[in-house]
């Protein structure tokens, strides 16, 4: 169950190289039915990335440029009157696809966003009274800059509750760098990506996470970590953020071939899953998610 | 939370009452030389001691968790919830959760099955502003025969928040437009145009509450003026023309409430502290919670509970 | 779960619930038998109408308020007892007062604390009930009450928690269990301290002697039904009954005055010596019911004296002290002939006869004298003439004192009692020394307890003459009357009279049948067992009994202190096993694999690998086994174990996992 797991991690971090980190969280969160936000500067391999991701388990792949003047139909589909059939036909939208890749997620309006997330949490789309299914498995990877940068609009604190992870590519370390300089083409190299799993293992293997096993003493870490974050920040952790935890670590816990959840695994998804949902603490401005949950981390003793 | 080490025993009113049971058995077998008599009082005596371990266990394996605790006004009731867990394999009866100092009711659980919990809420009046440590809590039980009473403490970090008590009698201030200039701000004088009518809020002046709606039966409700009912409100702790600096708290706290109940922005500025004008829920509460821990140093603990914690 | 609110913890507000106040009243129930045997009549039935109107009472909120109300009915209460007894003084009015006192606050209790008062009511109450009587049933009735109280106080403080009926027995059972060594303990060890402050409650209440110092007509037939208990022997080191039939020789009566006998008031010691000159002797252990009198049994007839007795001029015992409880005692008695000297004072006396004879039987005497001078054919001839015409009933009718003419010649209708007596006064009146013993016949043989059973009904009179060749002999008169007499109990005796028409005595069929059932003799003899081992081993068991027992044991000379502060120290360590073990059996598997798993961070943090508190077991184990290289494997193993047990799905074998893990962990760090 796990082998088609490893070639799979092993597969995308031939091609993003150096970031084994970051590529096995975004597996993890994939396995876990999340979705991903990377954020990071441009040109780090984010959409290298998402594309691996899609043509080495032969999904349906689609990528979405968030601009400004985006509205909520051109992403979702929009019904047109059809004057053969003389009634309204919808035609699907781009999200649409069992992989999406939305670039630059802030830049598009808050209302265009919302329908994005909606979408996402609810795996469905609901126009003029109709709901669409949206196809099985979806895993939307949305990519932002970091906030600062001009003309955005930040995506609201409840809906990045929406996403699993978020996780930072990064500038690749010098030895890292150079093999990429030095090999061969990223483009030419997806193009040469073979599937190593069909969307139906995938399906199987994402139910088998949920199977994950999580002891109460694991329950009671979890739950300590909530708890913590909860006393010590005025936005702590949701029960969203626990479910998202669990996931996670019963992802990462299945990757690593175990059938059982460890602290550890809980420690290793902690960052990518708390940091974006810390982020907002009023009373500790200036520190950023990231130092908050690691903070955490490193406080609430593993009981 | 964690268990402080040393458990407290003490005996109950009814220990007393036992004491004298066996002392009368004691006197009476030994005037009569009475051998059956002797074998009730060392049943009894026996039947008492090894209800003792029985009273320890009872509390092994309990633990208490507090919850968040909603903020209250003084005057009203603060109210912890917690969950008391049982983490044993056997079940556990007549269990009291107490917090030493506060002298509200103390909730009894009868039972917790094996690795169940129970969820209870604590309730005290609330007597002072601030943030509050919650400090110890005490689990208390005196099962099986109810002589002695086991008694096991736990430290929490929890801290609770208490709210001025909202009162006075000062009218709200009309709006304005804040002057960064700092001109010293004129007590706002009252509209005259009868704007219609809103709940009554308690603790605020009964000037104007309309005493003919009252008369015919209906609820408290408060006339409104022209004058407050449009525009951002500032509330200045300067410009209040009070002395103490608790009236100034509890009278901001109404007009906060009064306010937030009209939805109308408000700010609020505080020697060394300012708000800009907002509505909603967690404007409000920030607000509130500023003047709860204005002039007041870092989570404060009453002193019974730091007497008792020494102890 | 349920939850209830009370101010300040005490949980003064609640009423009583129905449950605990069930469970309460079943148990004062349980006092209520020794009231009834003992206090005037009225006094448990105004406890039982209290307990009804409680049950009435409680579910409706009425309860007796008022301060003037609870004095008024306790000075009637009072007033009662006092028009009851003549008198408030003593045990039967103390303890009625009490009662009422106790049947006054059942009415009044409502709070928890209350209910806490009436459970130690009920203690006090088992009290005094073992001050009006230690019988076994009384006993059994009381310690059930004991009990009960205990499932009330607990069913009590459970509150509201599921199960109103096992559940509380089943924890009172487990305290009575751990309970048990503990009472052991201190009933066997913890000195009885005497207060010094003895006041004999009890004089006024022991007339039960059984018989008196004087045989009159009627005076055993009136103990004929009386199934209370004299006494039991055992014939220890003997597993076979003695031989023949069993006379228990109780007194000896010297002082004729026709068909009345009388003992002396004081008798007169006499020695031992000489008297077990047979071989044929029999040890018995005898245990005394108190009968506030000093007589004490033996076979007859008994040649050693136990201690605290006196051998008495005829040869039987007499207690120094009055026999106000229960006494155990062993005796030796001789079977053979007794001794063969007669005094002449004794032989003068042994022929004394008051003047008021009727020339009747002075003649019957005399022509036997005149048929044959030889006093063994002087009996002969008087055993002779009662075999014809004479009946052995239970209700011969009322006879005086002197109406030996009106028994020997015209009713002829006897118990033992009247035969004993003509028989004697008639040897007098030929010339033959003779005296008539009173004490008992047979008895019941308990085959479980291997013990004889004497009851108050098995009282018996028969005589003695003095025969030249073998001195004191014993005549019983009534083996003549009625053959099967002595080798049976009384009661055996009658049912056989019931069998053959002799006894005018019926009863009713069902009853016949169920007594002699084999199940309900069975069930009699256990509780009669029962019974026995209640009364030798447990009140038995005093401070005299407790001193000689410590003696033996080498721990007399301990000092009071001491001997206390030792019971003390077993009495924790008991205390704290108890403890230990329910924490085993309750703690959860989790706690016990943290708590192993905890000793073994202790020791690797002593040889310096320390965990961080937020460290997960697997890093952890990583990072020790990178600082320990030569404990790696253990460290390696040790935490995958634990990791399985902790965090894994519940592993196929828990218990062997849980004690290799421990056992793991207890050797880590010992071989370095």
């Amino acid at each position: 169950m796990t082998d088609p797991v490893d070639a799979f991690t092993k597969q995308i971090c031939e091609v993003i190289v150096g970031k084994n980190q970051a590529v096995k969280l975004a597996v993890a969160s994939l396995l876990a039915r999340g979705h991903l936000l990377i954020e990071d500067i441009p040109g780090v391999g984010k959409t290298t990335l998402a594309q691996a991701l899609a043509r080495s388990l032969a999904l349906a792949f689609q990528r979405i440029q968030f601009t400004s003047d985006l509205l909520p139909a051109d992403i979702l589909g929009n019904s047109i009157f059809d004057r053969g059939e003389q009634r309204f036909v919808f035609h699907r939208g781009p999200l649409f696809a069992q992989m999406v890749l939305i670039d630059e997620v802030n830049r598009a309006t808050a209302k265009t966003q919302s329908a994005l997330l909606e979408a996402m949490e609810e795996h469905r789309i609901s126009i003029d009274g109709v709901t669409y299914e949206l196809p099985e498995p979806f895993f939307v990877i949305a990519t932002q800059n970091p906030q600062h940068a001009v003309g955005t609009f930040p995506l609201p604190e409840s809906q990045l509750d929406r996403f699993l992870m978020r996780i930072e590519l990064g500038v690749p370390d010098r030895a890292s760098e150079r093999a990429m300089l030095l090999g061969m083409d990223r483009r030419d190299m997806l193009k040469e990506l073979k599937p190593v799993m069909n969307p139906r293992t995938l399906i199987e293997i994402q139910d088998n996470v949920r199977k994950v096993h999580a002891s109460p003493a694991l329950l009671d870490y979890l739950q300590d970590l909530l708890d913590a974050s909860r006393q010590r920040h005025i936005t702590g952790l949701s029960p969203r953020a626990g479910l998202a935890l669990m996931h996670a670590s019963q992802a990462w816990a299945l990757m690593h071939g175990r059938g059982m959840v460890l602290p550890e695994d809980i420690q290793a998804v902690g960052i990518a899953v708390m940091a974006h949902r810390l982020g907002h603490d009023i009373e500790q401005p200036g520190q950023s998610g990231r130092t908050l949950a690691d903070n955490l981390l490193h406080s609430v003793p593993v009981p | 939370m964690k268990a402080r080490k040393l458990p407290l025993i003490y005996p109950t009113a009814g220990f007393a009452g036992l004491l004298f049971v066996l002392g009368a058995m004691w006197y009476a077998a030994s005037s009569q030389n009475n051998t059956a008599v002797y074998l009730l009082l060392f049943a009894l005596t026996a039947v008492f001691l090894v209800s003792i371990p029985h009273t320890l266990i009872n509390l092994a394996g309990v633990t208490v968790t507090l919850e968040s605790a909603q903020p209250t006004f003084v005057g009203q009731e603060v109210s912890l919830p917690l969950e008391v867990m049982n983490d044993s394999r056997a079940t556990r009866h007549g269990i009291e959760v107490a917090l030493p100092g506060s002298d509200g009711e103390h909730p009894r659980i009868d039972y917790i099955p094996a690795r169940k919990a129970a969820r209870v809420t604590l309730r005290f009046p609330a007597r002072q502003r601030g943030e509050h440590n919650v400090g110890t809590l005490c689990l208390t039980s005196a099962y099986p025969l109810g002589f002695i009473r086991f008694l096991k403490k736990f430290a929490s970090s929890r801290t609770y928040i208490v709210y001025p008590k909202p009162e006075g009698d000062v009218r709200l201030p009309s709006s304005f437009m804040h002057r960064r200039e700092g001109n010293p701000l004129t007590e706002p004088g009252e509209g005259d145009d009868f704007a219609g009518l809103r709940e009554y809020v308690h603790g605020e002046s009964q000037r104007h509450i309309d005493w003919r709606a009252v008369a015919r039966g209906q609820p408290l409700m408060t006339k409104q003026f022209a004058a407050e009912a449009e525009g951002v409100l500032y509330f200045d702790f300067f410009a209040l023309r009070l002395v103490e600096v608790e009236e100034k708290l509890s009278q901001l706290t109404l007009w906060i409430i009064e306010a937030e109940r009209a939805r109308r922005p408000y700010g609020l500025r505080l020697p060394g502290n300012e708000i800009p004008p907002a509505i909603g829920q967690p404007h409000f509460h920030e607000c509130l919670r500023t003047l709860s821990l204005f002039q007041v140093e870092t989570p404060h603990t009453d002193p019974i509970l730091s007497s008792v914690r020494r102890a | 779960m349920s939850t209830s609110m009370s101010k300040s913890g005490s949980m003064r507000d609640r009423s009583i619930p129905r449950r605990p106040l069930l469970w309460l009243a079943a148990a004062l129930l349980f006092t209520l038998p020794p009231m009834f045997g003992s206090l005037v009549r009225w006094v448990p039935y105004v406890f039982l109408l209290a307990l009804a109107m409680k049950f009435w009472m409680e579910p409706r909120g009425y309860r007796l308020r008022f301060a003037t109300l609870k004095l008024i009915l306790a000075a009637m209460g009072l007033f009662a007892i006092f028009a009851s007894y003549g008198s408030l003084k003593g045990v039967e009015p103390g303890i009625s007062l009490l009662v009422v006192l106790v049947s006054l606050k059942v009415l009044e209790a409502h709070t928890a604390r209350e209910f806490q008062v009436m459970v130690l009511m009920g203690w006090v109450l088992c009290l005094c009930g073992f001050f009006l009587s230690q019988d076994f049933v009384i006993a059994l009735s009381l310690l059930t009450a004991f009990a009960l109280l205990l499932v009330a106080l607990i069913q009590f403080y459970r509150g509201s928690s599921p199960g109103a009926f096992w559940p509380p027995l089943g924890t009172t059972g487990k305290i009575l269990v751990q309970a048990a060594p503990l009472v052991v303990l201190l009933f066997v060890l913890f000195p009885r301290i005497n207060t010094g402050l003895r006041v004999d409650f009890r004089a006024n209440r022991l007339a039960n002697p059984g018989f008196s110092d004087r045989l009159s007509p009627g005076s055993i037939a009136a103990l004929a039904n009386s199934s209370e208990i004299a006494f039991r022997a055992e014939f220890p080191g003997s597993t076979v009954t003695p031989p023949g039939s069993l006379y228990w020789r109780g007194a000896v009566m010297w002082n004729c005055d026709g068909l009345e006998w009388r003992a002396p008031y004081v008798p007169v010691s006499i020695s031992s010596r000489g008297q077990s000159s047979s071989n044929n002797t029999i040890r018995q252990r005898i245990t005394l019911a108190p009968h506030g009198a000093r007589w004490m049994f033996a076979l007859d007839r008994p040649s050693e004296i136990p201690p605290g007795a006196i051998l008495a001029r005829g040869d039987y015992l007499w207690s120094i002290q009055t026999i106000r409880k229960a006494r155990r005692y062993e005796v030796v008695s001789s079977l053979g002939p007794a001794r063969k000297e007669l005094t002449p004072g004794e032989r003068r006396e042994a022929l004394e006869l008051p003047p008021s004879i009727s020339p009747a039987v002075r003649e019957l005497a005399q022509s036997w004298t005149t048929q044959n001078s030889n006093p063994r054919a002087i009996v002969n001839s008087a055993l002779q003439f009662f075999r014809t015409g004479f009946r052995y009933s239970l209700t011969p009718g009322e006879y005086r004192k002197n109406d030996l003419e009106q028994f020997l010649f015209h009713r002829r209708v006897g118990f033992c009692e009247h035969y004993a007596a003509s028989f004697a006064t008639l040897m007098r009146l030929a010339g033959v020394p003779a005296r008539v013993v009173v004490g008992y016949l047979g008895g019941e043989y308990n085959d479980l307890g291997h013990f004889f059973l004497v009851r108050q009904a098995d009282t018996h009179a028969w005589c003695e003459v003095w025969l030249p060749d073998s001195g004191w002999t014993r005549v019983d008169p009534t083996t003549a009357v009625a053959p099967g007499r002595a080798s049976l109990d009384l009661h055996s005796f009658l049912e056989r009279g019931i069998a053959s028409g002799q006894m005018e005595a019926r009863r009713s069929g069902f009853l016949t049948q169920l007594a002699r059932s084999r199940l309900f003799t069975n069930a009699r003899l256990a509780l009669e067992t029962l019974s026995y081992e209640w009364d030798t081993r447990v009140l038995a068991f005093d401070a005299d009994v407790q001193e000689v027992l410590l003696d033996s044991m080498g721990l007399a000379n301990r000092g009071t202190f001491v001997l206390i502060i030792e019971i003390l120290i077993v009495a924790i360590a008991l205390l704290v096993t108890y403890f230990g073990w329910m924490q085993l059996r309750t703690r959860s598997r989790a706690d016990r694999v943290k708590t192993s798993y905890e000793r073994f961070c202790r020791k690797a943090a002593r040889l310096g690998a320390r965990r961080d508190p937020w460290e997960g077991p697997s890093d952890f184990s990583r990072r020790a086994a990178l600082l320990l290289p030569d404990q790696s494997e253990r460290i390696r193993q040790i935490s995958d174990i634990y990791i399985a047990l902790r965090y894994a799905a519940e592993p196929a074998s828990v218990a062997v996992a849980l004690d290799g893990f421990a056992k793991e962990v207890r050797a880590f760090g010992r071989y370095r």
